[in-house]
């Protein structure tokens, strides 16, 4: 089932997607179970739009994000950019698919080669991919300095002589450098000082505007992810448990986990004080041996026996509000 | 009321290649008794390294406390003889760290590290020191407890770990608990237990609390009282609410409007504010400034700002600020 809003067809199409990593056990290796680390996930995004992953650490979003680079090879499932399956492409045709799609990663210092000049940094994917050359992609990375904030003279710099902030520009110039339709953003601003994410995360919103870019955009802060997301999905333990609007899911948010993660985040206001019981309890179970029927029921305040034994399915209204609970 | 914990003009540097860093350059704040206080401020501002020096926990070469003192029952902990400060650490001031993985000891079983402490401090039995390891366990909600006492930390998942750390912390009803970021790397569903947590313990026993972290929401939830630092030095310090409603420090007011608020995105109907930038970035502590630290981010900078650093004065009862302006803002 594909979750999508109402508009032409979907830039990318993400249908039952799942993605097993092996667990191998003893001195012959031999392969003693998996982590379903994504376990039939469908998505979509539009152009233009932006949809927010959320969930908690270890429920999966990195690996859906790597899953549709394909720099992780799914186990099955269909993963379409403008309606080519990529899971079943060739390697030059998985070139071209890199071009659509380019990925912002949370650590931006290690995704830089120190020991090259940025600028040379974002002119070398533009030539590797036959984009320009010569004293033409110099020019095109200094255009995409200014875009993202940077000056022109910084492109002779390295890496280490920038802040972590000014570093995530760079990781966002050498995204563009091939004019992608969707960046995928892993946590790229987590890392960052409080007073310098509010640049990275306008900037992403510029860029947007601007450019008519789609987004994935991952992170575990909600109040971060509803700053920038048209559209909001939910991820618990390699499932999405809810996909809506960003109002939508605020104001009426529908699944027990989703109501907990919004209650759950300390507001900046010190008359505003949380109630006592908003907390879940228990720890989150572990991927390799996820609990049966819902995999929330473990946490799930309103647990019924069936919830134990049958697995919800993701049901979609008539208003694009998906959400997979038995009770919801 | 008498503060538990105070310190005073506290300076602490370190010797590194690119020069001298003032890590700590004269910061005062105090707690009281059943208190807690907030401490915020960017990366790298000097939260920890003050807290740090508390405890004098730090390295030495290249750290030294260089100047101010730290008050604590009548004695200045940074004067006192070293097994004199090894009594007082984990049992009178106890520090719950960032990582607990490097603070909990990889070899030891979790039982064995909760009793280390109390058989050396209060001197238990270690089977008394066992039986109390238990009781903390289960008070921080720890699911089978009896068997976890055997286990090994890395055994358990990032929140458990935690949580034997907020328990080793308080296994000694210290008088002061510094918590470093205690939940800035767990998820914000287990966040909240272990916000609920050191609250309750904190109504039971009375621990003055030292809260130092990056999160305006934590501080909101659980600070009576705030302490903003910027670039080594305190910038502003009131109360919780003042703190919310006035702020007074260009730095806080900034910090207040940059962050998303979860809270007016939802209330809003159309798409979100855009989020206030604080141009630049922090200035490095190893360079010599004369005037005020925030000056060249700062949207209200006069002319005296990048002369002349400001002062801290109280621009009304318990409300502190370093700024030459009279903040026109809000
Ligand atoms: N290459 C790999 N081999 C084996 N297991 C993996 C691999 N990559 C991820 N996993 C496992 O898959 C699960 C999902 O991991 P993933 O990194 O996608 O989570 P995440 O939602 O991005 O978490 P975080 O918020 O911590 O970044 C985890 O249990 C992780 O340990
Ligand atoms: N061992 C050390 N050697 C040299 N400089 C150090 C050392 N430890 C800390 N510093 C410096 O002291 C300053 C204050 O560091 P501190 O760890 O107190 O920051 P913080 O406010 O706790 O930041 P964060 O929010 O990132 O934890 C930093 O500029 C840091 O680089
Ligand atoms: S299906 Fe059941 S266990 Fe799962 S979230 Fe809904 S009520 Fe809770
Ligand atoms: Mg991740
Ligand atoms: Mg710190």
């Amino acid at each position: 089932m594909t979750v999508s809003s109402n508009s032409d067809a979907p830039l990318l199409q993400v249908n039952e997607l799942k993605t097993h990593f092996p667990i191998r056990k003893g001195v012959f290796s031999r392969i003693g179970g998996y982590v379903q680390a994504v376990d039939g996930v469908s998505l979509t995004i539009n152009q233009g739009e932006t949809l927010g992953l959320v969930g908690e650490s270890g429920s999966g979003k990195s690996t859906f994000g790597k899953s549709v680079m394909r720099l992780v090879e799914p186990t099955s499932g269909e993963v379409r950019i403008d309606g080519v399956d990529i899971t079943k492409s060739s390697r030059s045709e998985m070139f071209n698919h890199r071009r659509k799609v380019q990925m912002v990663f949370q650590d931006p210092y290690s995704s830089l080669n120190p020991r090259i000049p940025v600028g040379r940094i974002v002119a070398e994917a533009i030539r590797l991919h036959g984009i320009a050359s010569g004293r033409e992609a110099e020019d095109m990375v200094v255009d995409i300095f200014r875009r993202v904030g940077l000056q022109p003279s910084q492109t002779r710099n390295y890496a280490n002589e920038f802040s972590g902030g000014q570093r995530q520009r760079i990781g966002i110039a050498r995204a563009l450098a091939l004019s992608p339709k969707l960046i995928i953003a892993d946590e790229p601003v987590s890392a960052l000082d409080v007073s310098v994410q509010a640049q990275v995360i306008n900037l992403f919103s510029d860029l947007q505007k601007d450019l008519g870019l789609s987004y994935l955009f991952i992170a575990h802060d909600l109040a971060v992810v509803a700053q920038i997301s048209h559209r909001i999905a939910v991820m618990y333990l390699g499932r999405i448990v809810e996909v809506a609007e960003r109002h939508e899911l605020f104001k009426n948010p529908r699944h027990p986990y989703t109501k907990a993660l919004v209650a759950a985040i300390p507001t900046p206001n010190p008359k505003i004080k949380p109630s006592a019981d908003r907390a879940l309890k228990g720890d989150i179970p572990s991927p390799s041996n996820p609990p049966a029927g819902c995999r929330f029921h473990t946490r799930c305040p309103l647990a019924e026996p069936r919830c134990k034994q049958e697995v919800p399915q993701l049901k979609i209204s008539s208003s694009g509000h998906a959400v997979a609970c038995h009770l919801a | 009321m008498k503060p538990v914990l105070e310190l005073k003009n506290l300076q602490t540097q370190f010797e590194t290649r690119s020069g001298i860093v003032r890590a700590v350059d004269g910061v005062s704040y105090h707690v009281n008794h059943g208190e807690t206080l907030g401490v915020v401020g960017e990366s790298g501002c000097g939260k920890s390294v003050t807290s740090l020096s508390v405890l004098r926990l730090i390295p030495n070469p290249p750290g030294k406390i260089v100047g101010g003192s730290v008050m604590f029952e009548g004695e200045d902990l940074t004067q006192v003889p070293d097994h004199l400060i090894r009594n007082i650490r984990g049992k009178e001031i106890s520090m719950i760290f960032q990582e607990p993985m490097t603070s909990l000891n990889p070899m030891m079983t979790v039982g064995n590290q909760i009793s280390e402490p109390l058989i050396r401090h209060l001197g238990l039995s270690k089977k008394d020191a066992l039986d109390r390891a238990r009781e903390m366990l289960d008070l921080v909600q720890i699911p089978d407890s009896k068997s976890w006492l055997s286990g090994y930390p890395h055994q358990m998942s990032g929140g458990m770990r935690q949580r034997v750390m907020i328990a080793m912390a308080l296994a000694c009803d210290p008088k002061v608990l510094i918590a470093d970021e205690p939940t800035t790397a767990l998820d914000v569903t287990i966040q909240g237990q272990i916000l609920i947590l050191i609250k309750e313990l904190q109504e039971k026993l009375g621990t003055a609390v030292i809260m130092i972290t990056h999160d305006l929401g934590v501080v909101a939830e659980v600070a009576d009282r705030v302490v903003v630092m910027y670039a080594g030095r305190k910038v502003e310090e009131a109360d919780i609410h003042t703190l919310f409603e006035r702020p007074r420090h260009p730095y806080t007011v900034r910090l207040m409007t940059a962050i998303p608020r979860l809270d007016r995105i939802a209330a809003a109907n159309g798409a979100p504010e855009r989020l206030t930038e604080i141009p630049g970035t922090v200035p490095l502590l190893s360079e010599l400034r004369s005037g005020c630290a925030f000056f060249d981010r700062c949207a209200f900078a006069s002319e005296q700002c990048g002369k002349e650093a400001p002062v801290l004065e109280e621009k009304s009862r318990g409300h502190w600020a370093a700024c030459w302006n009279e903040a026109p803002f809000q």
